[in-house]
């Protein structure tokens, strides 16, 4: 059971015509290079590109992704519409995180999850303490505290969350 | 989007997928996989894929023109090591033209890591190396570095003239990059098997020929077989 890496960076380059119609296309760079080189590739090809198409070559987006060769298996019973939902503070702007079919063990009777419990412990050390400035919320700013932790499903409206949302 | 977005998918017991993300300042491998084992420990679905990207906006010129046109480029691909041809890569370059997406090749930028979506070598693709083929003058031979297999203007209808064309063209190359050209021109097609299509142009084609022949050719059909074609690239 291991996360294997795509051999390749996926950079998709869109175009928009004169119409406002939008098309795409693709190229591939080997994995191994340092980020900053495959951005640098990436530029490159797309001012190449903006040379031989008549379209406006608005951006581009780099993808990488890893696939679970031998997935454990779902447990029984498992559902992800029932969300762990734990909100993080970035400054005073918050920044959500859900849990797709959280491990019933860590929910509280009460709908708050357990953040005493080693698995939460673990999940926040990863967001906030081990690795400081890789993980933000959208406009870049870290994490820096948890604002909220509880059970909630897709459909969960939010008078219909529960009371207590941080243990 | 000025962050790399990250993103974690799950599987449950009922076979429901659903993803879950966060926002990185960059693409920390060692931090992915730390968030991945702590969500593998909070959920009680299974892992599946991750992924993680960026959207990076370009500077660019202001658009001109709306033909649909557009250039397809199919360089070969090699074994890094043995140098055996193994795969091709195909580019589509929307709104282009033949003598422009010539220029493509030449740039410098391709021969610098850039791979085939299976990650073989792009080959070297030296400018003025290899005459580049187009259906619009011949065929590639075995001998050409790269290809370019089409270059369409006015698009939908320059493809289902040359589709005969393509089959050829298909033949006339490699293994593996022949399937590679029949699995794109069937992307092309969304999801319509290209052999539907050139099933049914052989079949006018040969209806027409009759047309040409004997005077009392099975128009009805002919007209079913247009439809039927229509209908399958959604027009």
């Amino acid at each position: 059971m291991a996360l294997v890496a795509d051999p390749v960076y996926t950079i998709t380059y869109t175009f928009q015509d004169e119409t406002g119609s939008k098309a795409t296309t693709q190229a591939y760079v080997r994995q191994g290079l340092l980020i900053n080189d495959v951005i640098a590739r990436a530029n490159a090809l797309a001012a190449a590109l903006d040379a031989v198409s008549n379209a406006q070559v608005t951006g581009y987006t780099i993808s990488r992704s890893w696939t679970e060769d031998a997935p454990a298996g779902a447990a029984a019973g498992s559902r992800v519409e029932r969300k762990g939902r734990t909100i993080w503070l970035a400054d005073t702007y918050k920044s959500r995180i859900d849990i797709p079919s959280v491990e019933p063990a860590i929910v509280l009777s009460d709908g708050a999850l357990n953040r005493t419990s080693v698995q939460f412990l673990a999940f926040q050390a990863v967001l906030l303490t081990d690795f400081i400035g890789d993980f933000t919320d959208s406009r870049g700013v870290s994490l820096d505290a948890l604002a909220a932790a509880y059970e909630s499903f897709v459909r969960t409206t939010p008078k219909r969350q529960p009371t207590r949302k941080l243990s | 989007m000025a962050q790399w977005r990250l993103r974690v998918w799950f599987q449950d017991a009922s076979g429901t997928t659903s993803y879950t993300g966060a926002w990185m300042r960059s693409p920390n491998e060692t931090a992915i996989f730390a968030f991945v084992d702590a969500l593998r420990n909070l959920s009680n679905a299974q892992i599946t894929k991750v992924d993680v990207y960026r959207f990076y906006p370009y500077t660019s010129q202001a658009p001109s023109g709306q033909d649909r046109g557009i250039a397809v480029l199919v360089h070969r691909a090699v074994d890094p090591f043995g140098g055996s041809e193994l795969d091709a890569y195909p580019m589509w370059v929307p709104e282009s033209s033949v003598d422009a997406a010539r220029d493509l090749w030449g740039y410098p930028t391709s021969a610098l890591g850039y791979v085939s979506r299976a990650g073989y070598n792009i080959d070297n693709p030296i400018f003025g190396d290899g005459e580049p083929q187009s259906l619009d003058n011949e065929y590639p031979d075995a001998t050409d570095d790269y290809y370019l297999v089409a270059i369409r203007r006015n698009y939908w209808h320059r493809l289902l003239r040359d589709a005969r064309a393509y089959n050829t063209l298909s033949m006339t190359l490699p293994d593996a990059q022949a399937r590679r050209v029949r699995l794109d021109i069937r992307d092309l097609f969304r999801g319509v098997p290209m052999y539907e299509v050139l099933q049914r142009l052989d079949t006018i084609i040969n209806l027409i020929a009759q047309l040409r022949d004997q005077q009392d050719a099975n128009t009805d059909d002919l007209e079913s077989l247009l439809l039927q074609l229509i209908e399958l690239i959604g027009g």
